[in-house]
């Protein structure tokens, strides 16, 4: 089955070229054709996985043709299948699919209905060449591919100036991460003479280590613009005004998480520049912490889950930068499922209530008590929201429990304390949008009550699908913590990184907690103290949620009497989207606007110049017609015109301009030569 | 005294002789004929200039590549820059033959001297001599005058032909200057004997040598349009026929760029550092200063100047590398050609085809909505688009690549970073007419319907080859890269 990997990406692609160019033939089948190439792709994946994970696994390079030779440099578009591929693989294609079922029933009766269906089919192509690239340069079409898609797919209701000016956010930032990761693809090839995954790790050991950490480096600010790490972060949430399920699909469960799979895929280099892994972890935590804050006190149901897909990046750049690379890896699985989830249940709410005013639907403050009208919406959302929050057994727990159990046991201390407060927030804001969306009284709009109800099967089974994941995909891979069968399976693609003494220890003795703790002995361990940390945590921010949501509702209007200064600063997002727009858009479009009025004073001078000269050059090309029979004289007579004018021309300003310039530029390349 | 006849190799001459034999026959026959239709004209010069490339493929350069006492030089690298000039000159009467503001243009003259430039490219490409250089850029050049006022009705037009010829003149008298003192530095206007004089005896360091290669390089810079000497391309190419702009902005590239390619590979190891530094400056401030101010273009063809002049940005990159002598770096500028004439022609196409009689839809904002009127070219478009801003799995990613490998395999480190940097850039306003034409309701309907009858069967046929080529060159560049890095071997 594995030889066949080259079906994969070939299925949507034939659903991108049967829906784009035969859009207006197929018209309300395209959800059909593209859900179908989705399927038969995640079939095809399926019976990989199937081969990886009862097979003796291993490293499979699925060649398909030679793409470019350059001298010694040689790349190939071949596939790559190998344990952390058959992850992703397993992830993009099946939360692919599903989100393509919700999409049929979401986006039904949406005019631009073939042209989605083409861009979800695009994108799902160009995420499992990222995902199945042997080399960075495969990676990087697929990288640039996402990224096109992603812009697209926001702007998709341009009729929104809010949607297209989100695009050309999104876009513009991730523009600032592509270059960074294209110069880091350059300094792997100079360094190693290679851009294959197999012969850059077998030239990785030789790095000098300040060479792998500016490869890191550089590799990383192409993962901040993609995965919206700070500073690069500010696309993601205004990212939202896409269709929800874009929202779940690719700025939740995959493309965003891209960069996390990149750091993954070249922890061989990574563990060879320590430097870059500190700053990954900071970087993570920092982020983490940060954008947790943030959705503390937001009110738009999408805002929330934006910052918080932030934030929960942030936690698996953190397990990156501590070197716990397969619980990064198994966060990114989890997250998936929850997060993808709880996109989905917040559209079917939405979905549900597109009949309130537009300001409306996505505001929480104008929801409340929709719990009795959307059971299954809301039994699932509850799953995906204790998972998020890390409430053992769902799956969010096991993978942050050893996140942050990583950090502590490298000796992160400052990284595993923002982790933790950034768990107690995620608890927090998670169950406060709970309450406030489908608990206490109903605050809709009186017009829209009526036309509230559960949505189609479409979109509620993938709901449960994904529920079910959030459910047992963390425990059944993930137990016992930091030693369960992802470790095992991810172990052969993943480097080790240094100072591993400590964490090898750690896992140990979280290890032998766990065990102990199953068979219900004891030890008062390090292990055991942080999971009923991570445990307490997980429950005192809902117990706190409730607290200010349910029981003492006017508990939020009282802290936020107490403390103004703090809530604006939270609700404006610290203000980072105006800070950027003073100190970077503002003298960028100034130097701009500077350069343009320069070159609009010439364009004016020639237009100027130019209208009287046309009506003389008319007069002698009439000349020249009229008379270059009749004899020399008249002609003459017409080329001394041109030339007289010739010279009135010269002096009108532009060509005069234009001259100016180069010989100015003859000038400094003379003076380039005697003054040197 | 007698004076020995220098040896010619007709097989080598036959694809110059075909083109200039077709522009006079051209020009002979609508003299004669001046009733035939006009088509006939159009398919005939076409039938030349393949003919001219089938002869020019099949001769395979020997060890013999000199003729005429080195005046005339086919080699490999001949071999590929003749298929790149009459491949642009093809596409360029093609698009001639779709403008619709042609059509009533006398198709004899105008094809002639299509023919006449393409055969003056041909010669500046495929010498050694410094005086062959001047004379196929002189052949060439006073073709193009004429041809960018080709539509004497339009004041664009004309202003576009005079400011061409004042500034060109000017250009040309660098050149020339420039030649002559090399001439009096070296004793000689043969590349091979100026290196090998510059080798033994060293007049390398003499102020003339410097001064006239300084010159030159000014000559060439005007025929690129790299900065600062490329002030006159956006009006020149917003004045001139849509058609006239195509062929302007790849034939003349390809014969100057072969030019200096041919300079520098000679001089350019032994030249000093200066030159060096000049490269390196040029390029930054080609590709900066074509890429910042194609953001803010309303006019399309404006803006495909702008982005033309970024491209030489990038090419002076492959220059600067040739320099230092990358054997690379060749190989990646002919690809980088080929690749740039598909992709160029291909946009100026779809500019050609998206207008109507009397209205060229040259505004940006007339293409918003394209997606929806006209699905097939608005396809076509963003496909150029793409490959022109350099992303993959399109040929202009591959081409980029290669370049920028060039330099980074010579020890370039921030000329690269400038250059991706850039083209990171450039994708703002490439995209952007993807994005108005697929995310914009389309404007109030043309008045006339666009191109249709005969003239859209030419635009077809090019618009086809130029797509095909670009994803053939995207996905599968191997063979033909390594085709270009071939026709490097004999040089010097």
């Amino acid at each position: 089955m594995i030889r066949y990997a080259w079906l994969i990406p070939l299925f949507p692609l034939a659903g991108v070229l049967i829906n784009g160019l035969l859009g207006s033939r197929v018209r309300d089948k395209a959800g059909h054709v593209a859900s179908l190439m989705a399927g038969l792709s995640l079939l095809v994946v399926l019976g990989i996985a199937r081969e990886m994970i009862l097979g003796p696994g291993g490293s499979h390079v699925v060649p398909v043709w030679t793409w470019i030779t350059a001298g010694s440099l040689s790349v190939s578009v071949s596939f790559l299948v190998d344990p952390l591929s058959t992850i992703m693989l397993l992830v993009v294609a099946g939360v692919g699919f599903v989100i393509h079922v919700y999409s049929i029933g979401y986006m039904h009766g949406d005019p631009g209905y073939p042209r989605f269906f083409t861009y979800l089919n695009l994108f799902m192509l160009s995420m499992l060449l990222l995902v199945m690239a042997d080399n960075y340069l495969l990676m990087f079409v697929g990288w640039e591919g996402v990224g096109l898609c992603s812009y697209l797919l926001i702007g998709f209701w341009y009729e929104k100036q809010s949607a297209s000016d989100a695009g050309k956010k999104a876009f513009i930032v991730n523009r600032i991460g592509d270059a960074g990761f294209l110069l880091g693809l350059f300094l792997i090839w100079t360094l190693t003479g290679s851009l294959s995954y197999a012969e850059v790790f077998k030239a990785a050991p030789q790095l000098a280590a300040p060479a792998a950490t500016a490869i890191g480096l550089l590799l990383f600010i192409g993962a901040m613009g993609k995965s919206a790490q700070i500073p690069l972060y500010v696309w993601l949430p205004d990212a939202m005004e896409g269709p929800t399920p874009v929202s779940a699909l690719i700025h939740a469960a995959t493309m965003v998480t891209a960069g996390v799979y990149m750091v993954a895929r070249t922890s061989p280099v990574y563990v060879q520049g320590p430097g870059a892994l500190e700053v990954i972890a900071l970087v993570g935590a920092l982020t983490a912490i940060f954008s947790a804050s943030i959705g503390l006190v937001q009110n738009d149901i999408k805002r929330v889950m934006a910052y918080s897909t932030v934030s929960q990046l942030g936690f698996m750049f953190m397990a990156m930068g501590v070197g716990a690379f397969a619980s990064g890896i198994f966060h990114l699985m989890t997250h998936a499922f929850f997060k993808g989830l709880l996109f989905l249940g917040a559209g079917s709410v939405i979905h549900a209530l597109h009949h309130a005013p537009a300001a409306q639907q996505q505001d929480m403050r104008y929801m409340g008590g929709l719990r009795s009208k959307m059971p299954v919406t809301y039994w699932c959302l509850v799953a995906a929201a204790l998972a998020l929050a890390g409430v053992p057994p769902f799956a969010g727990f096991w993978s942050k429990d050893e996140i942050l159990a990583g950090a502590f046991f490298s000796g992160h201390y400052v990284v595993w304390g923002l982790g933790t407060a950034a768990a107690l927030m995620t608890a927090f804001y998670v169950f406060r949008m709970i309450f406030m969306t489908f608990h206490g009284e109903m605050r809709v709009d009186h017009h829209a009550r009526e036309h509230i109800r559960e949505s189609p099967a479409v979109m509620t089974v993938p709901l449960v699908i994904l529920a079910v994941l959030s459910v047992v995909g963390g425990v059944l891979p993930g137990f016992p913590p930091d030693a369960g069968w992802i470790h095992k399976f991810l172990a052969p693609s993943l480097a080790k990184a240094p100072g591993h003494a400590a964490l090898d220890e750690g896992v140990r003795v979280v290890k032998a907690a766990a065990q102990a703790g199953a068979q219900g002995g004891g030890h008062g361990t390090a292990g055991i103290a942080l999971i009923v940390l991570a445990i307490a945590v997980a429950l005192g921010g809902i117990a706190l949620a409730w607290r200010m949501y349910l029981r003492d509702t006017a508990a939020p209007a009282r802290l936020e009497r107490r403390f103004p200064g703090l809530y604006r600063l939270l609700l404006n997002k610290y203000y980072v989207d105006e800070i950027y727009q003073a100190c970077i858009v503002e003298p960028i479009y100034r130097l701009m606007r500077a350069l343009f009025d320069f070159d609009q004073k010439v364009v004016d001078g020639a237009v100027n110049g130019s209208s009287f000269l046309t009506v003389w050059f008319s007069r002698i090309s009439g000349i020249f017609d009229l008379r270059t029979v009749d004899g020399a004289v008249n002609g003459t007579a017409g080329v001394i015109g041109f030339f007289s004018q010739l010279f009135k021309f010269i002096q009108s300003g532009m060509v005069q301009n234009y001259l100016f310039v180069m010989l100015l530029g003859v000038f400094l390349m003379v003076s380039a030569y005697l003054f040197r | 005294m007698t004076i020995p006849f220098p040896q010619i190799h007709w097989a080598y001459l036959l694809p110059v002789l075909l083109v200039v034999g077709g522009a006079v026959f051209v020009l002979m026959w609508d003299a004669f004929f001046p009733q035939r239709e006009r088509s006939f004209l159009v398919t005939l010069t076409l039938a030349v200039l393949a003919s001219a490339l089938g002869a020019s493929l099949a001769a395979q350069p020997g060890s013999e590549a000199a003729s005429m006492g080195g005046m005339y030089l086919y080699d490999g690298f001949t071999r590929f820059v003749f298929a790149l000039i009459l491949l642009s000159s093809f596409f360029s009467v093609l698009l001639s033959a779709a403008q619709r503001s042609l059509e009533e243009v006398p198709a004899g003259d105008y094809l002639g001297l299509i023919l006449f430039a393409t055969s003056g490219m041909m010669l500046m490409a495929a010498t050694r001599s410094l005086l062959m250089v001047f004379v196929g850029l002189e052949i060439f050049s006073l073709a193009l005058y004429v041809l960018a006022g080709f539509l004497r009705g339009q004041p664009e037009g004309n202003e576009a032909a005079l400011k061409y010829f004042l500034l060109g003149s000017f250009a040309s008298g660098f050149l020339l200057y420039g030649m002559a003192l090399i001439f009096g530095a070296t004793g000689s206007v043969d590349l091979m004997e100026i290196a090998q004089r510059l080798t033994t005896s060293p007049p390398s360091r003499s102020p003339a040598f410097l001064l006239g290669l300084g010159f030159v390089v000014v000559g060439l810079g005007f025929k690129v349009a790299a900065a600062p000497f490329y002030m006159w391309t956006p009006d020149v190419y917003e004045g001139s026929p849509t058609a006239v702009t195509a062929f302007m902005s790849v034939g003349p590239k390809v014969a100057a760029f072969a030019a200096f390619f041919r300079l520098l590979l000679a001089v350019g190891p032994r030249a000093g550092a200066e030159l060096d530094a000049i490269l390196w400056v040029m390029a930054v401030l080609t590709m900066t200063a074509g890429n910042v101010s194609a953001i803010w273009q309303s006019n399309i063809k404006r803006m495909l100047a702008y982005s033309s002049i970024a491209h030489a940005g990038y090419i002076l990159v492959a220059l600067a590398a040739v320099r230092r002598g990358s054997d690379l770096a060749t190989g990646s500028f002919l690809f980088y050609m080929l690749v740039y004439a598909l992709m160029n022609m291909g946009a100026f196409c779809v500019v050609v085809a998206a207008g109507a009689r009397g209205e060229e839809r040259t505004r940006i904002e007339d293409y918003a909505g394209l997606g929806y009127t006209r699905p097939a070219l608005a396809a076509a478009m963003a496909l150029f688009m793409v490959s022109l801003a350099g992303i993959p799995p399109t040929g202009g990613f591959v081409a980029k690549f290669y370049l920028f490998s060039a330099a980074v395999k010579v020890g370039f480190v921030w000329l690269p970073v400038i250059a991706v940097l850039n083209s990171v850039v450039s994708v703002s306003y490439y995209l952007r007419l993807v994005v108005l034409m697929y995310m914009r309701e389309p404007g109030e309907a043309p008045a006339r319907p666009g191109l249709l009858g005969p003239g859209w069967s030419y635009a077809l046929a090019a618009l086809v080859l130029a797509a095909a080529g670009v994803l053939n060159f995207g996905i599968f560049p191997s063979s033909f890269f390594e085709l270009a890095l071939r026709s490097t071997l004999l040089l010097n």
